[in-house]
């Protein structure tokens, strides 16, 4: 699936805009990060992007036409921050909860559909939890159920609101590698934001850097992740100094990589 | 509790007992009635033939009915309660948390002020204020541009609160001697007059509403994961919770209507079922179907034959309903 | 398996349809053939079918004044079988040791305040019922046995007291010679208006407290039996305002104090030579003129709280006027009026013990 933002607007009420003239390109089986500090607007750009939010101004196309809830919803898998329910659900009642776009309203969910979550939970490693309560999850584990369940209904476009933010390093390794593999393997379009430039550089093929200028206006940048992550960039949009640098792995594949030096 | 659950086993079992219960129900009264005779009362009626005497009318006119008005009432303020604390996301809700109790309150005392209280002079009323007190609760919330689940719960307190002030006017208008005891009679809740006149009223309305809210329980769970995930994973949630709203108010006014306000019933009991059969609103709602209904039809069975007096059903609910919710605490997910 | 609970479900569901959608109308009682059946119109206008009274063997009051007004008639075939425990507390209880000797083991356990409970009280097998009012039918209305209601939304101590005695004796048919109450009423007004003549000076302010519990103070106010009775006696009602309307209005002392009546009557609650005494914490009565002039009366206690209507009603008048203006009385003692009033009536011969336990239900006879 192929995303395009054009001069995306949005402020909430009687407060100043907290994104202003946004603008992407995302084709399909690609990956777009959206990096930023905190509290610059990233979770707000992504609800935008799902329709959950309306643009003020400007407009989402979705494979060239205009983007509409109830037509591409369900097309689309979304993974919010991941957060414990009020309610003690098991995994395999949570990731159910992905399908709801396909089961009706009088409807309960059929032999197929529970196939098809037991199929996404060995997809993602974590069969053995299917009976599990989600409320006796590590923060890792239930990250991948978030995203079982974002995964559940096959979309062609994910939307991942900073997967790894609360991950200890090997969740962190894990859950990039599994978006890397669904972009590469099954096509899938994704769509993350992260406040890690090091995990953008990595992954994404191009990247959104969302920031404020002196004035204290939202600004944005766009283009191929490598020409976008650059020293003087991070400098404006995340005021540290740092060095970009290339590391060869043990198996003679190189990667880049950013270290803060102040 | 990562245990499997084996809720085929525990419907049937529910549902057995349920019925085994109601039909014990009719044995046992203040009134001595053979075992035999109840049997033959029961082939009588149902076959059609004219049964006559007062075991007659025991069984067939004072048990009967009240055993079915219970086991309506109990079942639907259950799956009632279990819908709300879905769609409000918050298992401490009731029913009549959008203020329908003390608008059906305000009704009947109404009703009582105005005609002295016949037994249909409360009904309408009840039923009616009960509605308009949720309809206010939902305009009230709406002042706001978004609608939540939390701006509808402030929303039926104040409801609640007015027709709560409402009610204490109308107390201290009403005469003494006759209106003012009907008043608190009828607040504290009663199963002692049921008939069938007024179950034929009201059941159509509480299996109805009992009915679509089953079928629609699976969605349920989406909306108790919020409006913004709701609407990620594809359902608007606004138009779902209005029915869902609309559903559980005419079940608990129905309720309300006939038994007074019995409270408790619609808290506790999704609580505890949810103990057994997990959050699932799938299996929830089956579940306090049956187990509510069950509940009532003990407490009630307790208030008609252990003393020689009736004792209102909405005490014995409170203070059956007080160690149940500290069980419920103590071995819920709760403040994890 | 998830089938198997919707079926469950639907099935519950089902035969709670089924169940309720086959109901028949109520069978009535065998005794239904009998031709003797005769119809009675109670008090709210409801037409009861009621076997001939000869028939009526066992009756159940929950109506609470009704208790003592029954045995009153002294019917030989007729037996109170339940009665509301409330009838026996706001009674002179001497006197109903005489015309209901039996009344200490009349069962009351069947009811909670007014609401019956159902089965129990079948099994006291009454023929007839007598209520007061819709809210204590609760627990009758799938009871195949005749309820009669003695309400009556009217406050004149004359029509009330009149139409209950009527409707009493129409359901029953003592077969005694007693002039109807009406008749007794028309004597004792005439007798009031000859005694009122002789009033000088302007009228007494008087109040009626219908209940206090030495925190909430009630008075009877417009549109009240107790309004009725002062205005009968020659009194006025201080608490008769547009904004103090019915029965247990609250007042504050402050109140009280403004109104100051000349002259008060306790229906309920704490007893007269309290408010005399300064007896009750937290309510200073000294400052107003009825407790300093010492007028300050229990309403006495007969067959039933003379203060509400009751067949000693037409009495009642004439207490009421020998209490507040005492100076009309002149020659006519009240203790001999009642005396005969009872022999006429009840054919009870009075003795002293009687009256005064009636006239001073406290037990504080002044002088």
């Amino acid at each position: 699936m192929e995303v395009e933002v054009r001069n995306g607007h949005f402020g909430y009420f009687r407060q100043e805009d907290i994104l202003t003239d946004i603008s992407f390109r995302l084709p399909s089986a690609q990956i777009l990060t959206i990096l930023g500090q905190n509290g610059i607007g990233k979770t707000t750009l992504l609800k935008c992007l799902l329709g959950i939010l309306p643009w003020q101004k400007g407009r989402t196309l979705i494979d060239s036409e205009e983007m509409n809830y109830k037509k591409h919803i369900n097309r689309i898998g979304y993974v919010p921050q991941a957060y414990r329910f009020v309610f003690p659900y098991s995994v395999e009642e949570t990731v159910m909860m992905g399908l709801a776009g396909k089961i009706g309203a009088f409807s309960l969910p059929t032999g197929k559909d529970k196939e098809q979550v037991r199929s996404v939970l060995a997809e993602m490693g974590i069969a053995h939890l299917q009976k599990r309560l989600c409320s006796q999850l590590s923060g890792g584990q239930l990250q991948l159920v978030f995203m079982a369940r974002g995964l559940v209904k096959n979309p062609e476009l994910m939307i991942l609101d900073e997967p790894e933010s609360h991950l200890d390093y090997k969740n962190q390794i894990l859950v990039l590698k599994m978006l890397e593999r669904l972009t590469r393997v099954r096509g899938i379009s994704c769509i993350i934001n992260t406040h890690h430039p090091d995990h953008a550089l990595r992954i994404s093929d191009v990247t959104l850097m969302q920031g404020r200028n002196a004035s204290g206006e939202a600004t944005s940048l766009f283009g191929p992740t490598a020409d976008i992550i650059t020293e003087d960039n991070i400098k404006r949009f995340f005021e540290v100094e740092s060095k970009i640098i290339t590391i060869e792995r043990s198996d003679h594949t190189k990667f880049n990589t950013l270290v803060v030096t102040l | 509790m990562g245990i499997k659950r084996n809720n085929g086993l525990l419907y049937a079992l529910l549902a057995i007992s349920l019925l085994a219960l109601m039909f014990l129900s009719l044995f046992i009264g203040r009134y001595t009635v053979p075992p035999g005779m109840v049997v033959s009362i029961l082939l009588g009626k149902i076959s059609g033939i004219t049964v006559t005497g007062t075991e007659a009318t025991v069984v067939w006119d004072i048990r009967l009915p009240r055993v079915l008005l219970c086991v309506m009432v109990g079942a639907g303020l259950s799956v009632a309660g279990a819908a709300f604390q879905g769609i409000f996301q918050n298992p401490l809700v009731s029913p009549d948390i959008l203020g329908v109790s003390y608008g059906a309150g305000f009704g009947a005392a109404l009703g009582i002020l105005f005609t002295s209280g016949g037994a249909g002079m409360t009904m309408v009323p009840a039923f009616g204020f009960g509605l308009l007190s949720v309809l206010l609760a939902y305009t009230i919330s709406r002042i706001k541009k978004v609608t939540s689940p939390v701006s509808l719960v402030l929303a039926g307190m104040i409801v609640g609160f007015f027709f709560n002030a409402l009610i204490s006017l109308v107390k201290l208008v009403a005469d003494t001697d006759s209106q003012l005891p009907a008043i608190t009679y009828w607040l504290m809740g009663s199963f002692a007059n049921t008939t069938f006149a007024e179950l034929s009223l009201i059941a159509p309305l509480i299996v109805g509403g009992t009915a679509v809210l089953l079928l629609l329980r699976w969605r349920m769970n989406i909306l108790s994961m919020g409006d913004e995930e709701a609407y990620s994973l594809g359902i608007n949630p606004g138009r779902l919770r209005v029915a869902i709203i609309a559903l559980a108010t005419v079940i608990t006014a129905a309720s309300v209507m006939v038994s007074g306000i019995v409270g408790w019933v619609g808290l506790i009991i999704p609580n505890i079922c949810r103990m057994f059969t997990g959050a699932d609103h799938k299996h929830l709602l089956p579940a306090s179907l049956f187990m509510g209904g069950m509940f009532l039809l003990i407490l009630d069975f307790i208030a008609r034959v252990v003393t020689v007096a009736e004792i209102p059903i909405g005490i014995l609910t409170a203070i059956a309903g007080v160690p149940l919710f500290i069980y419920v605490y103590k071995y819920s997910g709760w403040g994890r | 398996m998830k089938k198997s609970m919707v079926t469950a479900g639907c099935c519950a569901l089902a035969a709670l349809f089924i169940t309720v959608g086959g109901w028949q109308a109520p069978v009535a009682g065998a005794a239904d053939t009998t031709d003797a059946f005769r119809t009675v119109t109670d008090l709210q206008g409801n037409r009861v079918r009621l076997p001939p009274a000869k028939d009526l063997h066992r009756v159940v009051i929950i109506a609470p004044p009704l208790v003592s007004w029954f045995a009153s008639f002294r019917l030989p075939h007729t037996e109170i079988v339940g009665a509301n425990s409330i009838a026996f507390v706001d009674v002179n209880t001497k006197l109903l040791d005489h015309i209901l000797p039996q009344w200490r083991s009349i069962p009351t356990g069947f009811l909670t305040g007014f609401r019956s409970n159902t089965e129990e009280l079948l099994r006291l097998k009454p023929d007839v019922i007598l209520v007061y009012g819709n809210f204590q039918k609760e627990g009758l209305e799938a009871v195949p046995i005749p309820v009669l209601d003695f309400y009556l939304g009217n406050h004149d101590n004359e029509v009330a007291s009149v139409a209950r005695t009527k409707l009493m004796r129409e359901i029953f048919a003592p077969a005694d010679s007693v002039s109807d109450l009406q008749h007794e009423w028309d004597q004792a007004k005439k007798q009031a208006s000859e005694l009122l003549a002789k009033r000088n000076g302007p009228r007494k302010k008087g109040m009626m407290i219908s209940s206090n519990t030495g925190d909430t103070i009630m008075v009877l106010g417009l549109h009240s039996c107790g309004d009725d009775w002062l205005k009968k006696s020659g009194l006025s009602n201080v608490a008769n305002v547009p904004d103090s309307q019915g029965a247990g209005r609250e007042i504050t002392m402050e109140q009280l104090y403004a109104w100051n009546p000349d002259i008060i009557y306790v229906f309920r609650g704490i007893p007269a030579a309290d408010y005399l005494k300064g007896n009750i914490a937290g309510q200073d009565w000294r400052p107003i003129k009825a407790v300093r002039n010492g007028a300050v009366y229990d309403m006495p206690l007969g067959l039933a709280n003379w203060g509400a209507p009751n067949p000693d009603s037409p009495l009642t008048l004439l207490w009421m006027i020998g209490t507040a203006y005492p100076e009309v009385m002149g020659e006519v003692d009240f203790a001999d009026l009642m005396k005969a009033y009872y022999a006429r009536r009840y054919g009870i011969a009075l003795n002293e013990e009687l009256i005064e336990t009636t006239l001073y239900p406290h037990g504080n006879k002044k002088k």
